[in-house]
C-alpha cells in the first residue's frame, strides 16, 4: 500500500507537468492579444501602448522561453501577475478559492446525501411509487440547463415570494447560499440518486448477498454492511469525477448569481487572455483533482477487497 | 411471450425507445413536418405569443419556434450523438486496454486521462472553441474531445473487477486470446454500465452545448439547436416565456427518452437480471 | 335631495383639494443625506481603480472612478460641459498653446493633505512615464516637451510648469480644440505621490485622490464608497455607494424587483416590460447615449471595396422596422454618424432609406445580380451592437441578393481579425466623445485600424475638413465643417448606418437625483443623488 502511494504521489509530477504543458500552448495558441484587449475596445488606443503592454508582460519572447520562465517562477512558488488586473496571481486565486469551494463543497454535500439517500431507499423499494417518483424527479432534475434553472429559482423563491435574497455572495451567509448551492448540486444528486439506485439493485442480485442472507444473518446487516459498502464503489467513481463538471457548473451558478468565485475568475480571464490567471488557477484545480483521485482510489480499495494494490 | 407481455417487462425501454424514435423520426421528415421554412424570419412577427399563426409563438426576429424546434431536433441529436459516440469509442478503447493489462500501459493511459480529466472540461472546450473558432462541427469536435475520459475511467475500474473474477482464469488457462476474452466475456458485461454512461453521456452533451451558449460560444447564430435557442431566449425568460420554454421541454423530453431507453436496455442486459426473470 | 348631492360633491371636491395640495407639498421634498445605494455594474467585471490603467471607453471601471477622483477641470455630467474642478476653468493664451490654471485652495486629498500644483505634475508625468505603460495616454501627448520624456533624456515634461502652489500653466505643441476635454478625463486626475509609492500595485486597489467619494473597500466583485466629509465642495447625500458586478440581465431584474439594489440599465425586453409597468414606468430614464452603432465594411478588400456594393447594403435594411420590433424601441434610427444630441446635428443630411429595389439595381450594377457572398464578424453575446444584431438584418439582405455568413466571436479574436481587415464586415458600437471632432476624428486616414478606422477609410477631401475644424476656434464655425465631413462620410457609407444607442435605467421610487447622461448611462452624478426615507437602506 505505501509503495502504491508513494508511486502514485510520484505520479502527480508528470502529470502537473503535462498539463501545464497543455494548457500553456493551447492559450498561448489561441488567437487574440491580451495586450489590445486592455486598451480601449473600439479601437482609439495608441498603438505604443499596446506595444509597451507587450513588453512589459512578456509576450514577444518566444514560447519555450515563456514556458521555461513560467515554470522556473512556478517552483519558487510565483504564479505570475494577472494581465487583466495587473496584481499577483495568487492573490487573485486566494481571494476567490473559498468562495467556490464553499459554494462547491455545500453543492456537493446536498447532491451526496440526498442524492445516495434516495437511490438507497428507491433500490430498496423497487417498483414502489417512492421509486417510480424519485426517479422521475431524478431524470428532470437531470435534464434541466443549471442556468435556466437558477433564473427560475432566483424569480420565483426571491421575487414572488420573496423568502431568500436573488443573488449576491452577502458575506458567505447561509440565506445567500442557499440557492446557488441547489442549483449547483440538483443535478449531481440527480445523478448520484440513479447510479447509487443502479449500484445497489446490481449488488442486491450479487451472490454473496444471497450467500450472507442465506447464512442467516439478519435483514438489516445484509442491507447495510454488505449491500452499502459494495455499492459505494461506482457511487464514489463518479462522485469523484463529478468535480470536473462541477466546475462547468460552478462557472454557470457564479455567474448566475453574481458571486466571485474561480470559476467566473475563469470566464473572465478566458476571455481576457489572462493567461498567468488562468494558468494557476488550472494549476490549482489540477492538483486539487488528482488529490481527490488518489482519495477515490484509496477508498476502492477499503471498499472492495478483492481490489488489489501491489 | 406475446407482445403484451414483452412490453409489460421492458417498459423502459419501450416508452424510451419510442420517444428517442419519435425524435429521430421528427429529425429525419423535418421539412414535411415543419410548418415554416427554416429560414422564415418576419420582424413583423416578433414576439407573439403561441397562437393560430405560430403554434408555440415566435421568437425575437419573428421566426416560428415550432419549426426551429422541429429542424433543431437534427442538429441536437448529431452534436450528441456523435460527440457521444466519439467519446465512447475513445474510452472504450483505452479503459479496456488500461484495466485488462495493468502495468506500464495502464499508467501511460492513466496519465494520459488524469491529465485530460484534470482539465476543466468547460475551459478546454472553450479553449478549442477559440481555436476552431464557431460552429456545429467544431462543437463536435471540441465535445468529443474532452469528454472520453469518464467513460475510460469506469470502464477500466469495472473491467478491473471483472478482471479477477474466475471465469477470466478459466478462459485464459483455455487458451483463448486476448482480443477473445475481451469481446466475449469482458465487453458483455460492461456493456449494461457503459450504455447507461453513453446516454448520460449525451445528454451531458447536449447540455454543455447549451452551457457554452451562454457563455457566448457555440453554433452560430440563426442555426436552431435547442441548446443556443434556450440561452438566446433566456433575457426574455420573464416577458416572452415561450422562446426558452419550449426548446427547454424539447431538451427534457429527449434526455427523459435516452435516460428511460438507458435505464430499459441495462436491464435487459444484465445477465443477473435475466436469470432472476 | 339636491341639497345632500351638493353637499356630497362639495365633500368630495374639497377631499380632492387637500390631498392634491399634500402631495404637491410632499413633493417639494428637500433632498436627505444618509443612505446607501447600491449600483449594479453592467459591462463586464472592474479591473482597477487606478485611472491611468483604464482606456477612456471602459464605462465599467470609469462610472466608479469618477466618483473618487478630481482633477484640473471636470465634466457637468448632465450637460457634458466643461466646470471647474481643482482648478477653474483656465485662461488661455492668445496663441491658444498656453493654458493657466488657478487652483481652489484647501482641497484636500482623501489622505487629509492639500492638494497643490505640484502634485499635478506628478500626476501627469505618471500618466506619460513611459514604465507604467498607461492606457490614456493621449490626454497630454501633445504637451510640449513629452516625446523628450518619454525617451528618457530628461526627467520633466517641460511643458508643464509650477508658478505657484496653486498656479499651473499646461504649453501645446499644437492647437488642440478638445484639450479640455481630455484633460476632464479621469486619466487626468490628480493622485498625491505618498499614497501611490507606499501601496505601489496595490494603488488600483485602494485608491486615493480627492473627489466627493473617498474609496472604502472592494471585496469580491462589490467596490463600496463612502462620502469624503472634507470634500471642498457640496458633501455627497448619500453616505455610501456600493457597486456590484452583476453581468446578468436576469439576475439584475430580479434583484430589482426585490428591491436590493436602487437603478438597472435595461435590456430591450425589460425596457418593453418596465414601459408598461403601471409602477415603474414613472421611474425610468431614457437619454440618446452617445453612441453609434454600425457595421464597417472592409474598404480594402473584398466584395465591399466597391462603393455601390456598400450602399446596396445600406438600402436594403429596414432600419426602423429592426429598432421597433427587435430592439422594442431601444435605440434611435439614425441618418448620419454623429448622433442627434451632438450640436453638430443636421435636420438636411440625406441618408439611406429602407429601398430594396435600389439596392437590387445597384448590386446589379455592381456586378453581382446572381448574389454576393459575405462574412461578418460581432460579438457573440450582445443583441444591440453585436451579431446577434445583423442577424435581425439578415432576412433583408437576403431578400436583395447577400448572402450572409455571421461569424460570432469573443472579444479577443473579433479584435484581432478586425485590426488585421481578415473579414468582409464587422460589428461594433463607436463613439463615447463628446466632442463631435473626437467623435469624427477616428476616421481620419491617418488611423490605422488598431486605433478605430475599423473600415480603413481614407478620404482626403473628408481628411481636410476635420483637419482645418482642429484648427477652427469659432465653434460655430468649427461645427459646419464636421457637418461638411459628415456628408462625405455619409456619402462615401464606409460603414452601415444602424442606429443610435438608447440608454435606458429604471430606478427605485425612493431614488433622486439621477440624470439622463448622454456620453453613458453608466455615468451619474452620485455626489448629487439621494435616496429619501422608504429606501430600505436609508440610514
Amino acid at each position: 500500500m505505501i509503495t502504491f502511494l508513494v508511486r502514485r504521489l510520484i505520479q502527480f509530477i508528470p502529470t502537473l507537468l503535462g498539463v501545464t504543458l497543455i494548457i500553456f500552448i493551447l492559450l498561448n495558441v489561441m488567437p487574440g492579444d491580451a495586450a489590445l484587449l486592455s486598451g480601449n475596445p473600439r479601437g482609439g488606443t495608441d498603438p505604443k501602448v499596446i506595444e509597451a503592454l507587450r513588453e512589459k508582460w512578456g509576450l514577444n519572447d518566444p514560447l519555450p522561453i515563456r514556458y521555461v520562465r513560467f515554470l522556473g517562477n512556478l517552483v519558487k512558488g510565483d504564479l505570475g501577475i494577472s494581465f487583466r488586473l495587473d496584481r499577483k496571481v495568487s492573490e487573485v486565486i486566494n481571494e476567490r478559492l473559498f468562495v467556490t469551494l464553499r459554494l462547491a463543497t455545500c453543492g456537493m454535500l446536498f447532491a451526496v446525501i440526498g442524492g445516495v439517500g434516495l437511490g438507497f431507499f428507491s433500490a430498496i423499494h423497487q417498483g414502489s411509487a417512492f421509486d417510480i417518483i424519485a426517479m422521475i424527479g431524478a431524470v428532470t432534475g437531470m435534464s434541466i440547463p443549471n442556468f435556466w434553472l437558477g433564473l427560475m429559482l432566483m424569480y420565483l423563491v426571491g421575487v414572488l415570494l420573496g423568502i431568500l435574497p436573488t443573488s449576491g455572495y452577502g458575506g458567505g451567509d447561509l440565506a445567500h447560499l442557499i440557492l446557488p448551492a441547489f442549483t449547483l448540486g440538483v443535478r449531481y444528486m440527480a445523478l448520484l440518486a440513479r447510479m447509487s439506485r443502479s449500484a445497489v439493485l446490481d449488488v442486491v442480485h450479487e451472490d454473496y448477498v444471497n450467500t450472507a442472507r442465506s447464512k442467516g444473518l439478519a435483514e438489516r446487516v445484509v442491507q447495510f454492511r454488505h449491500i452499502f459498502r459494495n455499492a459505494l464503489i461506482p457511487v464514489i467513481t463518479i462522485a469523484g469525477l463529478q468535480f470536473g463538471g462541477m466546475l462547468a457548473s460552478t462557472v454557470v451558478v457564479e455567474t448566475v448569481f453574481s458571486w466571485c468565485g474561480i470559476g467566473s475568475l475563469l470566464v473572465e480571464s478566458i476571455f481576457r487572455r489572462d493567461v498567468p490567471v488562468l494558468q494557476g488557477c488550472i494549476l490549482i484545480i489540477v492538483v486539487a483533482f488528482l488529490v481527490i483521485n488518489l482519495l477515490v482510489d484509496l477508498a476502492y480499495g477499503y471498499l472492495d477487497p478483492r481490489i488489489q494494490y501491489d | 411471450m406475446t407482445m403484451w407481455k414483452f412490453i409489460r417487462k421492458n417498459n423502459a425501454i419501450v416508452i424510451g425507445g419510442t420517444v428517442v424514435s419519435l425524435i429521430v423520426i421528427v429529425a429525419i421528415f423535418a421539412p414535411f413536418i415543419a410548418p415554416y421554412s427554416v429560414k422564415m424570419s418576419d420582424l413583423k412577427y416578433a414576439l407573439t405569443p403561441p397562437g393560430a399563426q405560430f403554434l408555440l409563438g415566435a421568437d425575437q426576429y419573428g421566426r416560428d419556434i415550432l419549426s426551429r424546434l422541429i429542424y433543431g431536433s437534427r442538429l441536437s441529436l448529431m452534436v450528441g450523438l456523435f460527440a457521444q459516440m466519439i467519446n465512447t469509442l475513445i474510452g472504450v478503447t483505452l479503459g479496456l486496454f488500461s484495466g485488462y493489462y495493468g502495468g506500464k500501459i495502464d499508467d501511460t493511459i492513466m496519465g494520459l486521462t488524469n491529465i485530460v480529466l484534470s482539465m476543466p472540461i468547460l475551459i478546454l472546450s472553450l479553449a478549442i472553441m477559440a481555436i476552431l473558432g464557431p460552429g456545429i462541427i467544431n462543437l463536435l469536435i471540441a465535445l468529443g474531445a474532452v469528454g472520453w475520459t469518464y467513460t475510460c475511467r469506469v470502464t477500466r475500474a469495472e473491467t478491473l473487477s471483472i478482471r479477477e473474477k474466475d471465469y477470466i482464469d478459466a478462459a485464459r488457462a483455455l487458451g483463448c486470446s486476448t482480443f477473445r476474452i475481451l469481446r466475449k466475456h469482458v465487453l458483455p458485461n460492461i456493456l449494461g454500465p457503459i450504455l447507461v454512461i453513453a446516454t448520460l453521456g449525451v445528454a451531458d452533451i447536449i447540455l454543455m452545448a447549451a452551457t457554452l451558449s451562454f457563455l457566448g460560444v457555440g453554433a452560430q447564430p440563426g442555426t436552431p439547436e435547442w441548446g443556443a435557442m434556450l440561452s438566446r431566449g433566456r433575457d426574455y425568460l420573464y416577458y416572452a416565456p415561450w422562446i426558452s420554454i419550449f426548446p427547454g421541454v424539447a431538451l427534457f423530453i429527449t434526455i427523459l427518452g435516452l435516460n428511460t431507453l438507458g435505464d430499459g436496455l441495462r436491464d435487459f442486459l444484465d445477465p443477473y437480471r435475466k436469470t432472476l426473470k | 335631495m339636491l341639497k345632500h348631492r351638493t353637499l356630497s360633491i362639495v365633500i368630495a371636491l374639497a377631499a380632492l383639494l387637500s390631498i392634491c395640495v399634500i402631495s404637491g407639498w410632499a413633493d417639494q421634498e428637500q433632498p436627505r443625506y444618509g443612505g446607501t445605494f447600491i449600483m449594479p455594474e453592467t459591462y463586464s467585471a472592474h479591473i482597477s481603480m487606478d485611472p491611468i490603467r483604464i482606456g477612456s471607453e471602459r464605462a465599467e471601471d470609469l462610472q466608479v472612478i469618477f466618483q473618487a477622483f478630481e482633477g484640473l477641470i471636470k465634466l457637468d455630467l448632465p450637460t457634458l460641459k466643461i466646470v471647474p474642478g481643482v482648478a477653474s476653468v483656465p485662461d488661455v493664451s492668445g496663441d491658444l498653446l498656453t493654458y493657466t490654471f488657478h487652483l481652489r485652495h484647501g482641497v484636500k486629498f482623501h489622505n487629509g493633505r492639500e492638494v497643490i500644483a505640484s502634485d499635478f505634475i506628478y500626476s501627469f508625468e505618471r500618466l506619460m512615464n513611459p514604465d507604467e505603460a498607461a492606457v490614456p495616454i493621449n490626454i497630454l501627448e501633445n504637451v510640449v516637451g513629452v516625446d523628450a520624456y518619454k525617451a528618457g533624456t530628461v526627467d520633466h515634461i517641460s511643458g508643464l510648469k509650477v508658478i505657484d502652489d496653486y498656479t499651473l500653466t499646461i504649453t501645446l505643441a499644437s492647437i488642440d480644440v478638445d484639450f479640455l476635454y481630455k484633460l476632464a478625463e479621469p486619466g487626468a486626475s490628480v493622485v498625491p505621490q505618498e499614497a501611490v509609492e507606499s501601496l505601489g500595485r496595490d494603488f488600483g486597489r485602494t485608491p486615493v485622490s480627492c473627489g466627493p467619494f473617498k474609496f472604502e473597500s472592494w471585496v469580491g466583485n462589490e467596490i463600496t464608497l463612502v462620502a469624503f466629509q472634507d470634500y471642498y465642495g457640496e458633501r455627497p447625500y448619500l453616505d455610501k455607494v456600493i457597486y456590484r458586478t452583476m453581468l446578468e440581465p436576469g439576475t439584475r431584474g430580479a434583484a430589482f424587483e426585490a428591491e436590493e439594489i436602487d437603478a438597472t440599465r435595461l435590456t430591450s425586453p425589460q425596457y418593453l416590460k418596465y414601459r408598461n409597468d403601471p409602477l415603474y414606468k414613472n421611474y425610468l430614464l431614457e437619454v440618446a447615449e452617445l453612441w453609434t452603432r454600425n457595421l464597417y465594411f472592409n474598404t480594402r478588400e473584398g466584395p465591399f471595396v466597391d462603393k455601390k456594393v456598400r450602399q446596396a447594403f445600406n438600402y436594403a435594411i429596414d432600419n426602423e422596422m429592426i429598432i421597433d420590433k427587435f430592439l422594442l424601441g431601444m435605440a434611435f434610427p439614425c441618418i448620419g454618424y454623429l448622433p442627434t444630441s451632438l450640436p453638430t446635428y443636421n435636420p438636411e443630411l440625406i441618408g439611406y432609406d429602407y429601398d430594396p429595389e435600389l439596392a437590387k439595381e445597384l448590386l446589379k450594377a455592381a456586378g453581382y445580380e446572381n448574389g454576393v457572398s459575405v462574412e461578418i464578424i460581432g460579438d457573440s453575446t450582445s443583441p444591440t451592437w453585436g451579431i446577434l444584431y445583423v442577424e435581425a438584418a439578415v432576412p433583408y439582405l437576403e431578400a436583395v441578393g447577400f448572402k450572409v455568413t455571421l461569424v460570432p466571436l469573443e472579444s479577443a479574436a473579433r479584435h484581432t481579425r478586425r485590426n488585421t481587415g481578415e473579414h468582409d464586415a464587422g460589428m461594433t458600437s463607436t463613439g463615447g466623445a463628446v466632442s463631435p471632432l473626437s467623435y469624427m476624428s477616428r476616421y481620419l486616414s491617418q488611423r490605422s485600424r488598431a486605433e478605430g478606422n475599423f473600415p480603413a477609410y481614407c478620404n482626403p477631401r473628408f481628411d481636410h475638413y476635420l483637419d482645418l475644424a482642429g484648427k477652427e476656434t469659432n465653434f460655430e464655425k468649427r461645427m459646419e465643417l464636421i457637418r461638411k465631413a459628415e456628408e462625405i462620410f455619409v456619402d462615401d457609407c464606409p460603414i452601415w448606418f444602424a442606429n443610435y444607442s438608447k440608454g435606458v435605467m429604471v430606478y427605485q421610487p425612493w431614488v433622486h437625483g439621477l440624470e439622463p447622461v448622454a456620453l453613458d448611462l453608466a455615468y451619474q452624478p452620485m455626489a448629487a443623488v439621494w435616496v429619501d426615507e422608504t429606501s430600505p437602506r436609508a440610514k
